[in-house]
């Protein structure tokens, strides 16, 4: 014992001396980082890769252990802060959840006075409409102008410097049940907003709003005739399947498709090089599966866009008639990746259903698919046609209960943003592991109001684990190393050139590791469980410094966590069973922390 | 969706339900005030509720608005069993808008103003109140608070 102990005192005292260990060569960011972007963060994943890498190394895995808490703010809303801040210009940029108010902190003045606080005029009736609580993912900046979405389906457009609404865009119906929770991007001069919904009997799509005006520029549908969807002649979809005439319309029955969900809720990326903008479609709807027999195309699917006119380039249907509600919507990160000795230009996306696929990001063939977290419903998938070989035993029916589905509803991975680091080549991946019985059930459709058509109870695990934050290597499609978690990980990633990755807990640690072993090196308790994204920005004093919303919420936080529900007065529920301890963790919070050396 | 159509959907739910609208009624007592309310998108009043007095119609009541309960999609927003999911839960013995009869009448019925639509116009009004009684069974008498930590599975239905 001994000896082993001084051989790992010294292989630790060798690698504390190294950045950090590549374990993928020759791996890079698919996309230019914006300017002076170690001093900033303009828009929701960092760069337009989603990389969620930092260039800074000031803390390293040998000072990190001295990162205190810097300065906080309460963004006066107690709901759950999924998304991150921006810093632009020592200003740092906070939207809230619902009622989406925007705040402009001062960097550069002691105790981070307000710039302004901006409160738009948002619809009431969106916080019933909004599934999973009434979560904001961010905004995104360029040109002087703060852009975000409302949760009551408006896109707004406010000035930095003075806070002033220069224009207000209705992007979506909240009397249809459609809402607007992701965060925007802007590419060149528009604006690339979302549509959320999937449990509503909506119609999703992805607009581009022009970033001066608010106008519509183009508008794609996710469902429906091909003219809808943007499918022209310069559609080439990889895989067979994938091409026909109005696809969108003629793999539902009737006009099934008007209400059939694909919301597109998640994040957006986009390759500069190919003017491709890339973005995940979410669940058909109703989940009951026996009202949409087909393939129900665009739904669960990855769809690349021209950037310019919002055509459909190609498109990738992840889960084909999806009988589990694992929508596609998780981010595409782009990187340049060595497969089988050539670089590859990829997208690499961490489904719900529990697999990670490497993706040709010019053609939409998928290159890899391996499982990253615990899953039964599939037995892998078919790299000649791109479908996953569906485990009859899981597929689910109307009125058939189907036991110990893995994973569960929320996906071996949701809406918390992985991350990815030129320096090892690995991706950082904060995971979930829960799995599911199901039950289909026929169900009417009413605007406005849920369309989903089953029961599904959710349950921990195997292995006794619900979340683990894992490092990945998308170029073989194996874990290289994972930290376990007693909840699932519902908070992003941040990685950084001086070789950390943060995350958040649903329980309300705020922790960082070592990139190349995944050793954890430090933590920190907040006042909320973390549901937030960490982002890295260099302060006027020219330190470092990490930032990271604390605030429970979100489908798992608000739905689930049952007691951490309570505190509000029209939701006090007995405790669930998914996660029946996290309650004497954490309770409703909305506060943003500070940390640096 | 045309309107064409979500008629022809909610038809097919009530007829689906048809039996239960000719629930026994024994004896009748005055209208709460909120019931001869109608929601404005209402094309006309609706045939005059009754409420049920006996102890037995009331359990009969309860037992319909359970099934009505599934059948208008209900617990898709308030959870299985009303157990709260994107809507607030209908376990918990608190009302944000008032648990008397006429109150919860009125919040079917006219919808509130944080997502809950006015079912008023779709669904007829002793239905309403067949609803209204299953939503009082299941909270009477609880009042679950943060510290209770031995409560009953709480279903998930819908996200």
């Amino acid at each position: 014992m001994r000896t082993h102990a001084l051989v790992l005192l010294a292989v630790a005292a060798g690698c504390s001396q190294e950045v950090g260990r590549t374990f993928v060569a020759n791996a890079r960011i698919g996309t230019p980082m914006p300017p002076n972007s170690d001093a900033q963060w303009t828009m929701p994943g960092h760069d337009y890769a989603n990389s969620r890498f930092s260039e800074m190394k000031d803390l390293t895995s040998g000072n990190v252990k001295d990162l205190r808490a810097a300065w906080t703010f309460s963004t006066g809303v107690l709901r759950g802060h999924e998304g991150q801040p921006l810093v632009i210009d020592n200003t740092m940029y906070i939207v809230t959840p619902y009622p989406n108010v925007a705040y402009a902190l001062d960097l550069t003045q002691p105790g981070m006075p307000l710039k302004w606080k901006f409160r738009p005029e948002n619809d009431l009736r969106a916080t019933g409409m909004a599934c999973c609580d009434v979560v904001n993912r961010g905004a995104s900046f360029a040109n002087g102008k703060l852009v975000y979405n409302l949760l009551d389906g408006h896109t707004v457009a406010v000035d930095a410097e003075t806070g002033l609404q220069l224009w207000r865009t209705k992007v979506v119906d909240v009397a249809k049940g459609e809402t607007i929770t992701m965060a925007p991007i802007i590419v060149k001069d528009m604006v690339m907003v979302g549509s959320s919904g999937g449990e509503m009997g909506v119609r999703g799509s992805l607009t581009a709003l022009d970033l001066a005006t608010g106008n519509e520029r183009w508008r794609g549908y996710n469902l429906g005739p091909d003219a809808d969807v943007k499918i022209t002649e310069r559609f080439k979809p990889f895989y067979p399947q994938d091409r026909g005439v109005d696809l969108g319309a003629t793999t539902w029955p009737g006009d099934a498709w008007k209400i059939g969900g694909s919301a597109a809720w998640g994040w957006v990326t986009y390759d500069p090089e190919l003017n491709l903008v890339y973005y995940g479609t979410s669940n058909p709807g109703p989940w009951n599966q026996d009202q949409r027999p087909g393939d129900n195309k665009w739904t669960c699917a990855i769809l690349a866009r021209d950037a310019d006119t919002g055509e459909l380039r190609w498109a990738y249907q992840i889960t084909p008639h999806d009988l589990w509600d694992y929508d596609g919507v998780n981010e595409n990160i782009l990187a340049d990746l060595p497969i089988n000795g050539t670089v590859r230009k990829v997208l690499v996306h961490f489904d719900r259903n529990a697999f990670a696929y490497t993706i040709d990001r010019a053609t939409g063939e998928v290159l890899l698919a391996e499982p990253f977290a615990p899953m039964n419903w599939s037995s892998g998938v078919d790299l000649t046609t791109g479908r996953p070989r569906v485990n009859p035993e899981k597929a689910t029916k109307q009125d058939v209960l189907v036991k110990d589905i893995c994973p569960s509803l929320e996906g071996g991975k949701n809406q918390q943003p992985a991350a990815f680091s030129p320096v090892t080549g690995l991706f950082y991946v904060p995971t979930i592991n829960l799995c599911m019985d199901y039950k289909g059930r026929a169900v009417a459709y009413f605007p406005g109001t849920p369309y989903i058509g089953a029961d599904a109870p959710e349950k921990g695990g195997p292995g006794g684990y619900k979340g683990e934050f894992i490092a990945w290597d998308a170029t073989t499609g194996k874990k290289i190393w994972g930290i376990k978690e007693p909840f699932p990980v519902w908070g992003g990633a941040l990685v950084t050139a001086g070789n950390l990755v943060f995350y958040g807990t649903l329980d309300g640690w705020f922790k960082a590791a070592d990139a190349t072993t995944g050793e954890e090196l430090w933590k920190f308790k907040v006042g909320s469980g973390v549901v937030g994204n960490p982002i890295a920005y260099r302060g006027p004093d020219g330190k470092q410094y990490i930032a990271i919303y604390a605030g429970i919420g979100g489908d798992m936080g608000a739905l689930i966590a049952g007691d951490v529900a309570s505190n509000l007065p029209h939701d006090v529920r007995e405790r669930g069973t998914t996660l029946p301890d996290l309650a004497k963790y954490t309770s409703w919070g909305g506060m943003l922390f500070v940390f640096s050396l | 969706m045309t309107i064409a159509r979500r008629s022809l959907v909610a038809a097919a739910v009530l007829s689906a339900s048809g039996a239960m609208w000719s629930a026994d009624r024994t004896e009748s007592t005055p209208l709460p005030p909120a019931a001869t309310r109608v929601a404005p998108q209402a094309p006309a009043p609706r045939p005059a509720p009754t409420a049920a007095t006996d102890t037995q119609g009331a359990s009969r009541d309860v037992e319909a608005g359970a099934k009505l309960f599934v059948a208008y999609n209900c617990g898709d927003c308030h959870g299985a069993g009303g157990s709260g999911a994107m809507g607030p839960s209908l376990q918990d013995n608190r009302w944000r808008f008032g648990g008397s009869e006429a109150e919860i009448y009125r919040s079917i019925a006219d919808g509130r103003p944080e997502g809950m639509p006015a079912w008023g116009p779709l669904i007829p009004a002793a239905h309403i109140r067949q609803l209204v009684a299953y939503a009082q069974s299941l909270g009477a008498g609880k009042d679950v608070t943060t510290e209770n930590f031995t409560g009953a599975t709480v279903e998930r239905s819908g996200h």
